[in-house]
């Protein structure tokens, strides 16, 4: 049989209190943010700690459901994600990752590093600059998601992509809040 | 007119909108995967109200939390709002949020310095 206790013993080395692999759909999102909701408060989390791990967290999943509707909405094995929740002991890091088109890689790795690049008056800004414009991104969502995740988070994005086929990549994000 | 009342979800908003009262509130979580159709009743029923406001409009937001696409739609409705002093009547607009949630505190802001009416940050 599987070895559970490996799989176990690397989590709670790496400090994982959630994990999930599978397709995002929107019941499953609810669900995870009930379960994220319920252990941040059992474990009495400062308010503001609390939802901003829940705002970003809440945004990355929608980002990858909704990247999924438009770009594979028909290949079940390309919609599966992974999603992880970490908590050590200044901070909580919000881990996903999923498959995109490779063709998407450029756009989405200048758009990362572009908020990456900006100060927190500099992303305030530009996030109310893209507020006001009124354009409806690509996959339907208003393109806001990056930045207010950059906002809440206070901390540089960590990204990284994992060429997998000719295609396809896979597309690792991490949001870390400091608590 | 007639009024609309929502009861909230895991996912939308409770929504009252009382044209009798002149009474506009939203509260609780605002994340639907699809915001603009959600909102949609919100933005006409809006504009059939703009025609025949209350001599003072209220409106409250109370949310729990919202995501980006919902921001979007919540921008819409105080530009519709905005219409109402712009026709002389008046309105008062209050942003709720949870005392320690500098976020939710940071987007009343926000929206406040996007729009020509004062919006009122209330500690709950």
């Amino acid at each position: 049989m599987l070895n559970v206790y490996e799989y176990f013993k690397k989590m709670q080395d790496d400090n994982v209190i959630l994990y999930f692999k599978g397709e995002i759909t929107n019941n499953l999102l609810t669900s995870i943010l009930q379960l994220v909701d319920d252990r941040l408060e059992r474990k009495s989390e400062d308010v503001k700690v609390k939802k901003k791990v829940f705002s970003i967290l809440l945004e990355c999943l929608q980002n990858i459901y909704n990247y999924q509707q438009v770009n594979h909405p028909e290949n079940e094995q390309l919609q599966a994600a992974t999603l992880m929740v970490r908590r050590t002991d200044g901070a909580y890091f919000i881990v996903t990752g999923n498959y995109i088109l490779k063709e998407k890689v450029d756009k989405l790795r200048d758009k990362i590093d572009k908020v990456n690049g900006l100060s927190a008056d500099d992303l305030k800004a530009y996030y109310k600059d893209v507020l006001n414009k009124q354009t409806e991104s690509e996959t339907g969502g208003a393109g806001l998601g990056l930045i207010d995740m950059a906002r809440k988070s206070g901390e540089k994005i960590d990204y990284s992509f994992d060429y997998i086929t000719d295609e396809h990549c896979f597309y690792s994000l991490q949001v870390k809040v400091s608590s | 007119m007639e009024n609309i009342i929502m009861e909230g979800t895991g996912r939308t908003p409770a929504i009252k909108l009382d044209a009798e009262n002149g009474f506009v509130e939203i509260s609780g979580r605002s994340i639907p995967e699809n915001s603009i159709s959600f909102y949609k009743p919100v933005f006409d029923w809006l504009d059939e109200y703009s025609n025949q406001a209350k001599p003072l409009t209220e409106v409250v937001f109370n949310l729990e939390y919202f995501n980006t696409s919902s921001s979007k739609c919540i921008l819409d409705i105080l530009r519709k709002l905005e219409q109402l002093p712009e026709n002389g009547n008046p309105i008062a607009v209050k942003w709720y949020y949870e005392d320690g949630d500098e976020d939710m505190e940071e987007s009343g802001n926000d929206f406040k310095s996007l729009i020509n009416i004062d919006i009122e940050l209330v500690v709950k």
